[in-house]
C-alpha cells in the first residue's frame, strides 16, 4: 500500500513535469505585459491579434500546410504500396529492403537537411519549394510504412484470395478489398506524417531561404530576438489545433492508435 | 476446526455483486481437497483468498490455527502453482526453483542441495540450465511444482494446473501430483473444472456453484448420491424427471408413471444414461417402466447413446456396442429403483 | 508472379530514396574521405586533433547520456505504474504522454525558455520565497539543454517501456510474491529484468534523438554551448565551411550507427532469454 502511494505521487509529478510548461505558455499568451511573464499581469488578447496580423506568420503557416499536405500525399502514394509489398511478399532480402525504407529514421534530420541543401539547393539549383517538398517526403515515408505496415500485420489475406476466386484482378482487389480494410491505419499514418512534416525543424532549417520559410522556422527566428508573448499565442493556437486533430482521429479510430 | 479454515468469508468486486458470501470451508490436515465447478462459481476466488491476493470484505482465514486473513502474500509461505505456470522467463530452471530459497537467504550450498533434490524428484534434473521457453508444457508444469514445494510451504495451492496440457499428459500429471502430495503429506487445495480429474485424486471435493458449496464430500459419495440437481448434472446425470409425492408415499410423474423410491423433500428424480436398462418393447408395463422410440443415435466410442422419445420426455440412454438400435426402434426402458437418485432442485 | 508485383510496388519508393537521399548523402560524405585529392582520413584526423571540436563532441555525448539516464529514472516507474492500471486509465495516460510529442519542438523549447529565463517562473519563485537575491543563470547553460532534451524524449521512453511491461504476465509477480518477495523485490527481480528490451529500445531512441536534435540546443543552449548539431548548422550557414560540416555530419552518422548497432545486439542477446 505504501509503495503505491509513493509511486502514484511520483507519476503525478512526472505528468506535471510534462504538462506544466505547456500550460504555462498557454496562460502567458493572455498576459498584458510586453514580456512573457508568469504569472501574467493583466489580460489582453492582442498577442493573438499580433499572430493573425503578422504577415510572416500567416504566410509561413500557409506554406507549412501546403508542404505538409502535398508531402504527406506523395508519401502515402509511395508508402502504402511499399508497405503492402513489404508485408505481403516472402522474397529474398525483404528484411534488408525494409531497413532501407526505414533508414531515414536513422539518419539525423540535420544531416538529411544538410545533404539535400548541398545537393538540391546548391548543386542542382532546385527551388526552395521543391527541395523542402522532397526533404519532407523522405523524412515522413518511414512513418507511413510503419503505421500502415502494422495495420497490415493483422490482415487476413484470405479475403484477397476470396475476392480473386470471385473474379477480381489483383489490382481491383487491392482497391476494393485491401484498402477499405486498412482505412484506419491510413488515416492514422496520414495524421502522424502530416504532424511530423508540419513540425519539422532540422530538415527545414537548411532548406528554407529568405522570404520562403515554414512556420516552425519563422517562429524560431522570432523567438531568438523577441521576448513578447506572440509566440505564446501562436503556440496555444497550434496546441488547440493538435488537440482537435487528435480528437478527430480518436473518434474515428479509437485511442489505442495514438500511441503507435 | 480443520487445518485450513475459511470462516464466513465474503468477497465482492464492487459494492453490489458478492462473489462469495458467508463462505465456509474446512480442510483437514494432509488432505487433497478439490474445488470443482464451472467458471464463475467462485473457486478461483476462494483459492486467491487463501493465497492472499484477495482480501475478503469480512470473515476469517486460519491455517494451522494461525489467523492469516490480513497477512501479506509474501509472508504466508503458501506454495502456489498457476495455470500458466508463471515460470520466470529470464531465469534458468535451476534459478527459477532457487528463487524462493534465495529470498530466504539460504547458503549457496544449501540451495544447490535442495534444488537438485527436488529436481531429481520431479525428473527435471537434466534440464537445470535450460530456460522455460525451451521446455514443453509438461516439463514447465513439473518445474512450477518443484519451485513451489522446495521452500517447504505450509500448504499447496494449485489453480487449474493441468488445463493447458493435452489429454494424455493430464492423466499422467494428475497422478504425479497426487503422489507428491501424499509423500509430503502436505495439505493441498486443487481448483479445477474437470470432474473426472478431481474425482480421481481428491480426498474430498467441494462442488461449487455461484459462490456456494453445494456439496462437500468424498468423490465416491458425490458420484453415487449427488445432493442437488446442479451437482448431479455436473457428475454426469442426465434425464431429469419432475416427480410429486402421491398418497401412497410413492413418487410419481405427471402422467402417473410411478417410481417406487424413498425420499422426502421438494425434489427431482434423475438417473444416469448407463443405468437405464433397455428391454424389448412390451405393452404390459410394471412399475418404473416406460415405452419409447429411438430418435437419434450417437457413437461415443465406448458405447452408443440414444435419445429416446417417451411420455415423460426425451430420455438419454446408453447402450453397449453389441446391440445397435436403429432410429425409429420402439423399446421399453426400465429404471431400477436403486439407481434413481432424488436431488434438490 | 507475386514476386514481380512486390518489386514493382517498391520501385517508386526506392527510386525516391536513392535519388534524393542516398546519392546526396554520398555526394556529401565521400569527399570527406579525401585530402588534397587522394583518399585519406586526413580531415577526420584534423578534427579529432582540434580541441574545440573534441570539447563539443564530449559535450554532445555528455548531454545525450545524462538526458538518457534521467529519462530512464523518470520513465521506468512511470511506465510500471501505467502498465498496472485499468485499460481505460492506461489509454488515457498514454494519450496524455503522447500529446507533448505532437507539439512543435519550437513550442516546447520556447516553454522552457520562459520557465528558465532570468524573468522566468523558476527564478521568480526562488526570489519570491527568498531563496536567492539575484536571478540564477539557468537558461543558456548545458543544464538547460539537458532539461529541454529530457522534456522532448521522456514520452518516447515511457511509451517504449509501457509496451513491454504490458506484456509481462502479472502472474509472474504473484508467483514471486508467493515465494516470499515483497512488492519492491518482485519489481527488481522480475519486472525490471523483463522490461530491459523496452528500456533498451527507449534508450536508443532517447540517446540518438538527443544526439541529433536541433531546436532544443539552439534555443536553450545559446551560442556558448554548441553541440554537434548546432556546429553543423554554424559551419554551413554562418561560416560557409561546407567540407567541415560534412565531416561533422559523417561523424554524427557513425556515432548513431555504432550506438544503435551495439545497443541492438545487446537487446538481441537479452531477447533470446526473454521472448
Amino acid at each position: 500500500m505504501k509503495k503505491n502511494k509513493f509511486l502514484t505521487g511520483f507519476v503525478i509529478l512526472v505528468y506535471f513535469f510534462l504538462f506544466a510548461p505547456l500550460v504555462i505558455i498557454a496562460v502567458t499568451s493572455f498576459g498584458d505585459s510586453e514580456v512573457v511573464a508568469f504569472p501574467p499581469s493583466g489580460f489582453s488578447l492582442r498577442w493573438f491579434a499580433n499572430v493573425f496580423n503578422s504577415e510572416t506568420f500567416m504566410r509561413t503557416l500557409v506554406f507549412s500546410l501546403e508542404i505538409a499536405i502535398i508531402a504527406t500525399l506523395i508519401a502515402l502514394i509511395i508508402g502504402i504500396p511499399a508497405a503492402y509489398a513489404l508485408s505481403r511478399g516472402n522474397y529474398k532480402g525483404k528484411a534488408i529492403i525494409k531497413s532501407f525504407f526505414l533508414s531515414p529514421l536513422i539518419i539525423p534530420g540535420v544531416v538529411v537537411g544538410f545533404a539535400l541543401f548541398r545537393y538540391l539547393t546548391v548543386k542542382l539549383e532546385f527551388s526552395i519549394f521543391a527541395s523542402l517538398l522532397i526533404g519532407h517526403t523522405i523524412v515522413i515515408i518511414p512513418y507511413i510504412i510503419r503505421v500502415v505496415g502494422s495495420s497490415l500485420e493483422g490482415f487476413d489475406y484470405a479475403i484477397e484470395e476470396a475476392a480473386m476466386s470471385l473474379g477480381c484482378t489483383k489490382l481491383k482487389t487491392f482497391f476494393k478489398v485491401v484498402l477499405p480494410n486498412i482505412t484506419s491505419g491510413v488515416i492514422a499514418a496520414f495524421m502522424l506524417a502530416f504532424i511530423n512534416s508540419f513540425n519539422n525543424v532540422p530538415v527545414s532549417i537548411f532548406l528554407t531561404g529568405p522570404g520562403v520559410s515554414t512556420l516552425p522556422i519563422s517562429m524560431m527566428s522570432y523567438v531568438e530576438y523577441n521576448y513578447d508573448p506572440t509566440v505564446s499565442a501562436l503556440s496555444l493556437i497550434l496546441m488547440v489545433l493538435t488537440i482537435l486533430i487528435m480528437f478527430i482521429v480518436e473518434k474515428t479510430l479509437g485511442i489505442n492508435n495514438m500511441s503507435k | 476446526m480443520g487445518f485450513i479454515d475459511l470462516n464466513n468469508i465474503s468477497v465482492s468486486y464492487d459494492k453490489k455483486i458478492n462473489v462469495l458470501e458467508n463462505f465456509n470451508l474446512s480442510i483437514e490436515e494432509g488432505k487433497l481437497v478439490s474445488l470443482l465447478g464451472p467458471s464463475g462459481c467462485g473457486k478461483t476466488t476462494t483459492l486467491r483468498v487463501i493465497a492472499g491476493f484477495i482480501e475478503p470484505n469480512s470473515g476469517k482465514l486460519t491455517v494451522g490455527e494461525k489467523d492469516f486473513t490480513k497477512t501479506k502474500v509474501h509472508k504466508r509461505n503458501f506454495g502456489l502453482v498457476f495455470q500458466s505456470y508463471a515460470l520466470f522467463p529470464h531465469l534458468t530452471v535451476f534459478e527459477n526453483v532457487a528463487f524462493g530459497l534465495k529470498l530466504k537467504k539460504c547458503s549457496k550450498d544449501e540451495i544447490k542441495k535442495k534444488v537438485d533434490e527436488v529436481l531429481e524428484v520431479m525428473d527435471m534434473i537434466s534440464f537445470s540450465k535450460r530456460y522455460p521457453q525451451d521446455l514443453s508444457g509438461g516439463q514447465r508444469q513439473r518445474v512450477a511444482i518443484a519451485r513451489a514445494i522446495v521452500v517447504e510451504p505450509k500448504i499447496l495451492l494449485l489453480d487449474e494446473p493441468l488445463s493447458n496440457l493435452d489429454a494424455k499428459l493430464r492423466l499422467k500429471m494428475r497422478v504425479e501430483i497426487r503422489k507428491i502430495q501424499q509423500r509430503l503429506g502436505i495439505t493441498t487445495v486443487f481448483v479445477t473444472h474437470d470432474q473426472e480429474e478431481c474425482f480421481s485424486i481428491s480426498d474430498k471435493v467441494a462442488v461449487m456453484n455461484k459462490g456456494v458449496v453445494e456439496q462437500y464430500d468424498t468423490p465416491e459419495k458425490i458420484y453415487a448420491n449427488p445432493a442437488t440437481e446442479f451437482v448431479a448434472r455436473f457428475v454426469g446425470f442426465e434425464n431429469f424427471i419432475d416427480v410429486n409425492k402421491n398418497i401412497n408415499g410413492e413418487y410419481e410423474t405427471e402422467n402417473k408413471l410411478t417410481f417406487k423410491i424413498d425420499g422426502n423433500s421438494d425434489i427431482i428424480a434423475t438417473i444416469r444414461p448407463e443405468d437405464i436398462e433397455i428391454q424389448k418393447k412390451s405393452n404390459t408395463l410394471t412399475e418404473n417402466m416406460v415405452n419409447g422410440k429411438v430418435e437419434v443415435r450417437t457413437f461415443l466410442g465406448k458405447s452408443y447413446q440414444y435419445s429416446v422419445k417417451t411420455d415423460i420426455g426425451i430420455i438419454i440412454v446408453s447402450g453397449a456396442n453389441e446391440n445397435i438400435y436403429e432410429k425409429g426402434t420402439e423399446m421399453t426402458l426400465y429404471f431400477p429403483a436403486n439407481k434413481i437418485v432424488l436431488v434438490k432442485k | 508472379m507475386k514476386k514481380n508485383w512486390a518489386y514493382i510496388l517498391l520501385v517508386p519508393g526506392a527510386v525516391l530514396l536513392i535519388t534524393f537521399l542516398f546519392i546526396p548523402l554520398l555526394s556529401v560524405i565521400l569527399p570527406t574521405f579525401t585530402k588534397n585529392g587522394s583518399i585519406s582520413f586526413g580531415q577526420y584526423i584534423d578534427y579529432f586533433r582540434d580541441d574545440y571540436f573534441i570539447k563539443i563532441l564530449i559535450r554532445t555525448l555528455r548531454v545525450s547520456i545524462i538526458a538518457s539516464l534521467i529519462c530512464m529514472i523518470l520513465g521506468v516507474p512511470t511506465a510500471y505504474f501505467i502498465s498496472r492500471v485499468s485499460k481505460k486509465t492506461r489509454g488515457l495516460l498514454m494519450v496524455l504522454a503522447t500529446f507533448p510529442t505532437l507539439t512543435n519542438a519550437v513550442v516546447r523549447a520556447f516553454a522552457w525558455m520562459s520557465i528558465l529565463g532570468k524573468n522566468g517562473v523558476i527564478n521568480k519563485a526562488l526570489i519570491y520565497f527568498g531563496f536567492i537575491k539575484e536571478p540564477l543563470e539557468i537558461l543558456y547553460t548545458e543544464q538547460a539543454i539537458i532539461i529541454g532534451t529530457v522534456y522532448l524524449f521522456l514520452p518516447m521512453m515511457i511509451i517504449s517501456l509501457v509496451g513491454v511491461m504490458e506484456n509481462i504476465n502479472p502472474e509472474l509477480v504473484q508467483a514471486a510474491e508467493s515465494l516470499g518477495a515483497n512488492k519492491i523485490k518482485a519489481f527488481f527481480k522480475v519486472v525490471f529484468p523483463l522490461s530491459l528490451p523496452g528500456l533498451i529500445v527507449g534508450t536508443v531512441l532517447v540517446f540518438t534523438g538527443a544526439l541529433t536534435a536541433y531546436t532544443t540546443p539552439q534555443l536553450l543552449g545559446g551560442n556558448k554551448n554548441t553541440v554537434l548539431v548546432t556546429l553543423i548548422y554554424q559551419k554551413t550557414m554562418t561560416l560557409g565551411d561546407w567540407s567541415g560540416a560534412a565531416v561533422v555530419a559523417t561523424i554524427m552518422i557513425f556515432i548513431t550507427l555504432i550506438v544503435m548497432k551495439s545497443i541492438n545486439s545487446l537487446a538481441a542477446r537479452l531477447d533470446r532469454r526473454v521472448s
